[in-house]
This record gives structure tokens, sequence and C-alpha cells, in this order.
């Protein structure tokens, strides 16, 4: 083995994190729907020969993670043997590729003359492949409902276009063109990762570059065992629902889980959480372990770069057939369930240690996707976005306000002008939900409300499964508000809800609110004044500031009574006591 | 040939060159930066360095500052009022939702520049497609105007859902409040840019809003303060997408010079390309905290159509100037997994690298090039004799630490630099589809010169282009700046005959909204007219920017023809073509001044003594300390060579060439480094 400084480990660490931001780039300039150059619903990493994550760039981290398990299970699949220079591999079975069937993972191997190095992964939401409905399926019953599979096919082999492959997908999506230009910019991203390495590998040697890659990934897993080893040691358990599994909607679904940390190791055990559904809402375990890897990056390396040497301390238990370890033809479509399931870690570790974790967040990440004929062009059209949430306050601040959940910290709104341009519809409004952040000595972040006037006929699809429970305060905190998705506001036909797969007329009304955060710290505590410019900011109401934080504010004015608020402090915090 | 003065105020240092094109006499200045009122500084290096005569003789007077920068990085600006389309006062605020630490759980956004009781709400509502929805509401304006006077607004930016496809509710909102009796400053979306996405233009917008009162205000200063000099030219100011303005038209439009600065080193080596035929460039420009690089390609910087300012998006012309956190006063350290980094923090100039000696303790990049003999006798222009036992005192601890020897670190230190160095120059050329290795690098700023070989190094470069007064050559670069104007208009159409035919209708108009933009500050002469074209593959959102050529702003050539380059630079940038239809997107019109032709290149300063001394450094070609040459820039004459290692100090710079390098000395001044 080549021995390889430190000063050379770092020189290519770099490199591959630039190699992995230009793939990044790549794709979103090349992309043809707003999912992917607007709302960044992506996740690309670049890997090494074992598999193994060595750089990746922004977008929906819980992506990332999950193409570690799913690059492991295609070159188990396909063997060595069968990857050959020039390959782009497809797979979307979801029990492999860790994401429902309409995230497509594309990989390919990356040569250095004939000896494989490592590969590039990109994965992708594609709009369409044939499942059940249009857009989006929320009531699955098994996997042959959800679409065509790629259980790892080439789309290149050794270079060559697999034209009947083309076809196929082609043949077999609601739209076709769309699907097809976002797969070539997936392709082009994985063929700018690969031309990135190899000229790497060509410039500092085959056996340098392994050895450097295992010094960096070595350091990655240093850098972890060293916070975990300053934090508590201890066993905490915690639980958390959503809303229902798409199927049966009268049925809350429980998730559990027990965090133990001891020495420098994390193991995460997913007992207690329910059985498999009937519904789309089951995860595999590979998204399950992406989850688990994502909190545990969080609270333990979160300023440095995501390398497989992080996730070496962490251990992940999910039983067989429950929910957060899917069997085949379990559904697994919706998968929100993965999206819930961070908070239910942090929820858990914060009660070892809640100096370190914010309060819990408005999330999931309340998507919305119209889906009609438009009418000028006659042609299908899908658009959609997901809309930011309240992050929770924590030990040293308020919670940010309407920012994407933690499960996509690339990811970003679709702007209402853009929307307005591609679909037939109005948004009447777009704005920060007052009084929506909880009460705390630091207050949670507001949620976000969005209201959509349908301009002619077409389906509405709300992907919120967090609403019969509240985003939870900590330390005295109190909780956010959920979120609710309001359909026909102020007819007949009102409701209130959360995911909905359905039919509106033109003219019909959907307003989408998203969730603001957990308070943390008692709201007495908070300091008045903070108090009065949330109220000037028409964040917080003059009666919440009253109920909640006990200050006193004369809405003329905008002047605090000290007096006033003094006494009503000391009177509320008494009956508290 | 023309007179003219270039001040270029960085953080640390204002830049003055002067140049006297008749003569070619050409003089150097730097003094300290005056943060509290910049203009002070600024005048008063041309009055010190300019005699009267000179001055009451010079054209032009050519300017790069930071003033509109700070003043966004210190949110030291006008009290910003908003008025936003009913139901949308939050678009500031929601932003795009993304953050850029991935997994830091407590993300913080800068708050926004106008807070949320000052962002108020107007009715009346414009579609997508420009058409009107709900009428104009005149008295939301009045209502919001008794608030923003209570609150002592002084500058209202208006930002409408639509504006970009109809504006008639902006102006109407405008009118209101003059009507009312508002005299502060005024800011609309719809002049500011004509392209959707209402989050990228309303911050585009409440920025102008922002800096517009202490940008007039800071440009009027400078130009009553000149003129009281002697000074009777024309007063211009760099623009953040590439040319100049002059101050009266930078007053309408502060927020196209926020990048006023970085961008005068990008102009210089478009000019020097041009002049010289260097053909394609990479700029380096290191100087006490960052490293700029942008890319030089048919003689003009490369541009961006969007820019970005501690978080906050400008939909504006943009020049592709990337930086990054190192340059000489970047700070070494070992982190707690035991790998040696280097910046981003950085040591600034005040106390700086420890070899200073103003009591910094830290080892920074300087320190280690110090250490390793990179800098020669370490005396700089302004007097400073560095120390090395401080040097190697900082030094030390590193090195204990990693378990290395002193030189190791400092070797390590300087690979690391470097190394970012070229990663950021691989992005910015990769990512075009440009092969860096075909490239020259074109270094300069007080530590480029002292970076090239390393940088060629890493980026397998084979040819380096060092300026004279490298040090300064981000003011020579203003002096060569053209006039420009610049205008876009989105307008979506297939690529065919009936497009092209359109296009050139639609180029008219802008040419005479151009022409109108001039007013009053009556900048006669002939102005040059370019056209461009952001055109996309049929269902792509991303565009492409192609430059058509043609006569005088028409475009002449065939729709084949305008294909046929798309799909060129479609393949350069991304690898691959397509079979489908192409759309235009959108038009751009630029139009150009270009300022009174200065004779070829820049003189180097005389005095030559021809003397050398011996010294030890470390040569990273060689691996090892090995003698190097010192000798002075300015013995240097036109023609003569010299042979690696070497290390040639001039006032502003010092040029470290490394073992198996070679330099000749151009006429021009400049230093052409190749690989032996």
């Amino acid at each position: 083995m080549a021995d390889v400084d430190s000063i050379t480990v770092e020189v290519i660490h770099n490199y591959l994190l630039s190699a992995a931001r230009e793939m990044n780039r790549n794709l979103m300039r090349t992309a043809y729907s707003t999912l992917i150059y607007e709302v960044h619903d992506f996740g690309l990493g670049l890997y090494d020969r074992e598999c193994r994550l060595l750089a990746e760039a922004p977008g929906l981290a819980v992506f990332t993670r999950s193409n570690d398990y799913g690059l492991n299970k295609m070159v188990e699949f396909l063997g060595y043997d069968n990857i050959h220079p020039g390959d782009v591999i497809l797979l979307n079975y979801p029990y492999w590729s860790s994401t429902h069937t309409l995230d497509v993972m594309a990989a390919s191997p990356i040569f250095h003359k004939d000896e494989l190095v490592g590969f590039t992964a990109v994965k992708e939401h594609w709009l369409d492949l044939g499942q059940k409905d249009p857009g989006y399926c929320l009531d699955t019953i098994d996997l042959a409902q959800e679409g065509l599979v790629f259980p790892c096919s080439k789309i290149y082999s050794k270079g060559i276009l697999n034209k009947e492959l083309e076809q196929l997908i082609r043949f077999n999506s609601r739209m076709p063109d769309r699907v097809i230009g976002d797969m070539n910019a997936q392709i082009s991203a994985c063929r700018t990762g690969e031309r990135r390495v190899q000229e790497l590998v060509e410039k500092f040697g085959v056996e340098t570059y392994a050895e450097a890659v295992k010094k960096m990934l070595d350091h990655g897993e240093r850098l972890a065992r060293k916070r975990l080893a300053e934090l508590p040691d201890g066993t905490w358990t915690a639980e958390d629902y959503v809303d229902d599994d798409g199927v049966v909607r009268d049925r809350k679904m429980r998730l559990q889980a027990t965090v133990t940390i001891a020495g420098d190791e994390m193991t995460i055990d997913w007992t207690g959480s329910d059985d498999k559904c009937k519904g789309p809402m089951n995860v595999p375990i590979g998204t399950t372990e992406g989850v688990c890897a994502l909190v545990f990056k969080s609270i333990t390396t979160p300023d440095t770069p995501a390398n497989e040497g992080n996730f070496r301390p962490l251990k992940v238990i999910a039983p067989e057939g429950c929910i957060m370890n899917a069997q085949p033809p379990s559904p697994t479509f919706t998968l929100w369930t993965a999206l819930i399931a961070p908070e239910v870690v942090t929820k858990a570790l914060a009660k070892g240690m809640p100096d370190s974790i914010p309060a819990c967040s408005g999330g999931d990440i309340f998507s919305l996707m119209g889906i009609g004929t438009h009418p000028d062009t006659g042609k299908l059209w899908i658009e959609s976005t997901n809309e930011g949430i309240g992050f929770g306050g924590h030990s040293a601040d308020d919670g940010e306000s309407g920012i994407m959940h933690m499960t996509e910290p690339g990811c970003r709104n679709n702007p209402v002008e853009v929307l307005e341009t591609k679909a037939p519809w109005l948004i009447e409004n777009y704005g920060l939900r007052a009084d929506s952040g909880g009460a705390g000595k630091h207050r949670g972040g507001l949620g976000i409300t969005r209201t959509y006037r349908f301009l002619s006929d077409a389906s509405a699809l709300t992907l919120v499964k967090k609403t019969k429970t509240s985003p939870w305060g900590m330390a005295d905190g109190e909780d956010g508000q959920a979120g609710a998705v309001v359909v026909r506001p102020g007819t007949e036909r009102e409701q209130v809800t959360g995911a909905i797969y359905e039919e509106v007329s033109a003219g019909d009304v959907i307003i989408n609110r998203s969730g603001g955060g957990g308070g943390w710290g008692n709201p007495l505590e908070r300091d008045p004044s903070l108090v009065l410019d949330d109220v000037r900011n028409e964040f917080v109401s003059v009666a919440a500031a009253r109920e909640k934080y006990g200050v006193i504010i004369d809405p003329e004015t905008m002047a605090i009574d000290n007096m006033a608020t003094d006494k009503l402090r000391t009177s509320m915090s008494s009956a508290l006591n | 040939m023309a007179t003219r003065i270039g001040v270029d105020i960085g953080g640390t240092f204002t830049d003055l060159l002067f140049y006297d094109d008749q003569t070619s006499d050409m003089l150097v200045a730097k003094v300290p930066t005056t943060p509290a009122s910049p203009e002070q500084g600024c005048v008063q290096a041309v009055t010190d360095s300019v005699d009267g005569d000179q001055l009451r003789q010079t054209q032009y007077f050519l300017h790069g500052t930071t003033v509109g920068l700070n003043s966004l990085l210190e949110r030291k600006g006008a009290r910003v009022g908003l008025l936003a389309t009913r139901g949308f006062r939050d678009i500031l605020e929601i932003r795009r939702g993304d953050r850029d630490e991935m997994y830091n759980l407590f993300w913080q956004l800068p708050e926004p520049l106008v807070p949320r009781r000052l962002r108020l709400p107007v009715t009346g509502r414009v579609r997508s497609d420009g058409t009107v929805h709900i009428p104009f509401e005149k008295q939301d304006v009045l209502d919001a105007l008794e608030i923003f006077a209570l609150e002592g607004v002084n500058s209202i930016a208006v930002a409408f859902m639509n504006a970009y496809a109809n504006p008639a509710h902006e102006l109407a909102a405008e009118s209101a409040l003059r009507e009312a009796g508002f005299s502060g400053e005024i800011s609309l979306s719809h002049h500011i840019s004509r392209e959707y996405r209402e989050y990228e233009r309303t911050s585009t917008t409440v920025i102008d809003a922002f800096v517009r009162g202490r940008m007039s205000n800071y440009l009027r200063r400078l130009e009553a303060d000149l003129r009281g000099a002697g000074f009777k030219g024309d007063c211009l100011i760099t623009r953040s997408g590439s040319g100049s303005m002059t101050f009266s038209e930078a007053e309408d439009r502060p927020f196209e010079t926020i990048m006023s600065g970085p961008v005068a080193g990008a102009e210089g080596g478009g000019e020097l390309s041009r002049q010289l035929g260097l053909g394609d460039l990479i700029t380096a420009d290191v100087g006490g905290t960052s490293f700029d690089t942008c890319v030089i390609t048919r003689g003009r910087p490369t541009l961006l159509f969007e820019g970005k300012i501690v978080g906050m998006p400008l939909q504006t012309p943009w020049v592709d100037v990337r930086s990054i956190g190192a340059g000489g006063g970047s700070i070494a350290q070992v982190d707690v997994g035991g790998l040696l980094r280097v910046g981003p923090e950085s040591g600034g100039a005040d106390p700086g690298p420890a070899c200073y000696g103003k009591g910094g303790e830290n080892a920074c990049m300087t320190d280690a090039a110090f250490y390793l003999g990179m800098l020669g006798e370490g005396k700089l222009a302004s007097g400073l004799q560095l120390d090395l036992a401080l040097a190697e005192k900082a030094l030390q601890p590193l090195a204990g630490k990693l378990g290395y020897g002193m030189d190791e670190t400092a070797i390590g230190i300087m690979d690391i630099a470097s190394a970012s160095m070229a990663d950021a120059i691989r992005e910015i050329t990769v990512e075009q589809g440009i092969d860096p290795r075909k490239l020259k690098l074109l270094a300069f700023g007080g530590a480029g010169p002292l970076m090239g070989t390393l940088l060629a190094r890493d980026l397998d470069i084979t040819g380096i282009v060092i300026p004279p007064h490298a040090g300064n050559f981000s003011a020579w670069g203003l002096l060569g700046a053209d006039l420009t104007r610049a205008t876009a208009r989105t307008r979506i159409m297939r690529l065919d005959d009936d497009g092209l035919a359109n296009v050139n209708d639609i180029l008219a108009e802008m040419y005479s909204d151009l022409a109108a933009r001039a007013g009053s500050s009556g900048d006669g002469g002939e102005w040059a007219r370019e056209a461009g074209l952001d055109m996309r593959y049929k269902g792509q959102e991303h565009t492409l920017s192609i430059n058509v050529p043609g006569d005088n702003g028409r475009v002449t050539i065939s729709t084949e023809q305008v294909r046929e380059i798309f799909t060129r630079d479609y393949d350069r940038t991304f690898g691959n073509t397509m079979d489908e239809p192409v759309e235009i997107v959108s038009i751009r019109a630029t139009v150009r001044h270009a300022l009174p032709r200065r004779s070829e290149g820049l003189s180097a300063l005389n005095g030559s003594d021809g003397t050398h001394t011996i010294r030890e450094a470390y040569s990273f070609t060689e691996k090892k300390r090995m003698d190097f040459r010192i000798l002075d820039r300015s013995s240097m004459q036109a023609g003569d060579t010299l042979a690696g290692p070497a290390i040639i100090n001039e006032p502003t710079a010092t040029t470290y060439l490394d073992a198996n390098w070679a330099c000749e000395v151009h006429g021009s001044g400049c230093l052409f480094i190749s690989r032996h």
C-alpha cells in the first residue's frame, strides 16, 4: 500500500466534493421538470468500489443515504463481473433502492483503464412510470400497482444506449417526453462524476487514490466517535404517530424508537413500532437506515461533509415485517412514515440531552400537486411544490420560520410566478401563519400558508401526514400548531384534513397550511421585549401574548404594560406550580 | 488617447493607477482604506499622487468600490418599506426554504432587509399572462404611506406579483406615492428586472432601495470632491455585469454596482487578453482574505444572470467571479480528527499573519510561505519587515500536533491552500466544458504571483502571465472598462424564421429603451450594439446564453446558423446534444461605448541595477530547499529571460518562480512564465 500523507487526503477529499457539486449543477441546468430544477427533488453522490459514500451534494438528504443501500444491492444483484465501463444502471425496486418507484436511482461504474475504482449514483423523482394514479399514489395495496420497476436495468450498456429499454419507458409513462428529458439530465450528471473521478485517479494513481479514500473515511469515523463519546450515555424511548396508512383512514400508525448511546456507539431500535400496514406507508430497511443516518449525522458531525466513515458507529435495528422494515410485495409508495421518523429519534434523544436537541418541527414536507389536462394545450400537466415549516425552538434561540424539513435541506419551494405560468391555477396568498409557532422562552418558527384557486377541472393531491398530532414543545415549551389542508373553505363541502387525492372543479380552492415548530423553555421566561417585537410584526397576536406569554400589550400604542405584565406572569407561574 | 485615473477601493487598501496616454507615464499608489468615509481616502490618494495640472487634464475617473457591497454586509442602508401584492407580503421572508448547511438543525437565516411590519399589502392582482385579475386600489398605498411616515421610512420598494408581465400597478403605486408627497427614493421591481420568480425579483428591488441613498450620497460627494480638486472629465463606475456606467446612471440603478470592486480584476484580465492576444485566460487574484477567480473567453469575462450576496439573490447580470476564503491571511489549524486545514478563517490585515509582528499568533499562509523562503527577505512595500522567528513560533504547535517536521508542515499549508484554489478554478472551468490545462493563468493581487507556479502545477497549466504592478492590477483593470448598458426581455418562442424576425423587432425596441436610459447624462459618441439569446431545448427550464454575431445589433445569420451555435455551446457545456426543437426564451441587448484606446500594454518601472542575491528557499518542484536567485523586477528589461528557481520582488507583490520554470519579460512588461 502506498503511504499517503494527510495533505494528499485533504486535497483528494476537496476534489471529490467539488466533483459532486458539479454533478449537481449539471443535473439542474439540463432538467425538464420544475421538481428537479426549482424544488431540487434529488440526491446524488460519489462512491468507492465497495459502494462507500465519499462525497455528496445537497438535495434530499434522505435520498443520498438511501442510495448507499441501493448501490450495495445493485452490485450484489449484478455482480462485479457484469458491470462494465460505460454502463448506466437504473434501479427503483423499492426494497432495494430504498425509496418509492418514482424515485429512480441511476448509477454508473467509474473505471480507470480496466479497473473499477468507484461509482456515481444520482436519484431523482420521475414524473410518471405508469403507476395506478397520475402524479402520486396514496392508496396502493401492493407493488404491482406502483408502476414500472427497473431491477438494475442498463439504460446504457458499455456506452451504447439501450433503445429497447428507452422505448419501454416511453410506452409505460403518461409523460414520456419529460421523463426521458429528466433521465438524460440524470445520466449527464453521472457522466460528469465519472469524468472528474477518472481525472483524479489519473493524476494520483490507483493505489494512492484508494489509500487516501481509506484514510478519508477513517477520519470521518474518528470525528463521529469523538463527538459521540462526549454525549451522555443512556437509553431513551419515544413515540409519535403518522396520520393514517392511506387505505385504513381512521387509525393512526405508531412509530417507536429506542436510542442507546454507549461510549462511542449509537443504536437506534424500532422494535415496538406498528406491524406492516395495508396502505403504502411501509418503509424499506434501506430507507430506515437512511433516516437514522440523517439524524445521527446532524447530532454528531453536522459541520463536515458526509462520508461512509461518519456512519460506522451507528447500528439500526428494525424487526422484519414491521412498518420500518417492509418486505415484498408490501406497498411503499407514499413512504411519508420516513419523514416523520427522524423526529421520533430526536424526541428520544431530547430526553437525555435537552440542551442539544431542538423541539419538534412543524413537518413533514407539505407537498401539494396539481394534475390535469391543460385547457390551452390539451396535454397532461403535473406541477407541485413542497412547503417550508417552522423549526423547533432550542436552548440557544427561536426556531427558524418557513424552511424545508430536515429530510430535504437542499429542496426549495416552487415560486408563485413559475407555478402560475406552468399550470391553470391562481395562487391567492402565500404567507407566514401568525401564532403557529409554539410558545416558549425560545419560540417555535412559523408555518406557512398558500392558497390555490383552480381555474379548470383537475385533480388535487396533498401529501401531508402529520396533522393529527402536534409538533411537541420541550423543556416546558408549548406545542406548535399542526399543519392542515383545507378543501373548498367556506363552502358546504369544506373539509379540514391532511392527505387528499381528489377531483376539483374550476373555481375550487385548496389551502395548504404547514405546521409551526414547538417552543423551547417556559414562555413566561421569554423576554417581554421579544414578545413585543413578535406582536409588532404580527408573528404573535396581542391575545396570544397575554394568554401564552403573560405579556400585556396595548394594541393602540403598542406598548407593554409592565406592571400588569409582572402581576399576570406571577399569577400564571404560581398556577403552574 | 486620453489620460485617466483608476481607483479601486478594497477592504484593506485603496489602490490608484494614473495613466497618461500621451507620455505613457504610469503612476501607482496604495493608501489605507478609510472605511467610515471611503471617498476621503479615495480623494486623498488622487490629490497626493497626481498634481493639479495633470488632474485638470485627466479625461476619465474610473472607479471600483465596495460601498454598495459593504452596505449590505454591514446592514447599513436606508430604512426601507415594501409595498407588496395583498396576500404576498411575506415573499421576502419565506424565500426559497433551502439552507446551506444540510445537517444543521439550528439553521438561521439573516433577518430580511425589511421587517414584516414594514411590508404592507396593496390590493390589485395581475395574472401571469399580464391581464388584470383584481384592479389596483390606490387607497392601500396611501394607508401604507401613513405607516411608513410614522416609522421613518425613506426608501420604498414596490414589488407586485407578475409585474414582469405587466407593470401597470407598480407605475400606479409610484404615481400615488408621489402625488401624496413622498419625496424619498422609490424602486420598482419591473424597472430592475423583467424576469419571473417573485422572491428573486423582490430581493433585488429591496436591495436597490436599501443601498440607493447611501450610494447616491457617496457618488455625489466623491464627484464634488474631485471637481473641487480640479477634475473636469467623466466619472465612471464598474458594473457587476461588466463594463462601466456614469455616476448619474449608477445613482439610478445602484443594484448594478454591488460587485463593482471584485469585477475590476476580471475586466483587466479581459482587456489584457484582447490587447496582447493572450487567448482564453483564468484569473487568479489572491489577496489577504480571499481568492477570486474568473474565466476570460474571447476576451471577455464570463457573465451570469443572477448573483447572490450573503444569501440574498440579485436578478442582474453578474460577472462570474468565484471567491473562496483562501489568501495570505488564511489561518491554518489541525481539526479534532487530526487533519490539517487552511482557512476560511482569516487573520485579516490586523493582526494579520504572525510574522507581521502585530500580535497575531495563528499560523497563516503567509507565515508558511515566508518560513519556506518564498517571500525572499520579506520586506513589504509598506516598509514592514516580516519576522521569521514569529512565523516559526506560530507553525511549531501545528507541527507538534501533526507529528511533522517544520518544513513539512509549512509545505502542507501551501499545498492545501493551492489545492483549494485549484479546485475553485477547476469547478469554474470544467462546468462550462472548458479544459483548464489549455488556458493561461493570469496571477495578480498581493499574493497571486506567489501562488502562480504552485497553481499551475496543480492544474497542469503550462503558461502563467504576471502583469506589471501585479498588486495593483485591479486598478489597472478599471482603466479600460467600456461604458455599457444592458437589458433583457423574456419572450418565449420557437427558433424559426418568424421567431428571428420577431427577435429583431424586439431588439429595436430595446435599443431605443437603452438610448432613453442615457437621459440627460449626454454621453454622445459611438455606441456599438451587441445581441444575445437565451435558448434551450423545448421543455427544459434553464437556458444557455449565446452571443449572436450580427450587424449593429440585428440578427442577420440564418435560423440554421443560430441553431448550430447553440448546439455547439450546449455540447461544450453539458457534454451532449438532443434532436429536440430549440426555443428562444430571452433576448439580451447590450450597447457598448469603448473608451478611447490606450496604447498597448503596461509599462514596467524603470531603474535597472542588474544585481541579484542568492537565498535559500524551498522548491516544490525539486522537493527540497535550494538556492534561489533574488532580484528586483525593475532590473529586468523587455526580452530578458530568467530560469527558475528565482524570486522576483516588486513593490506590490512577490513572484515565486520555482525550479523547472522560466520567465521571459514581454514588451508589455508582463512576465510570461512557462514550464522548462
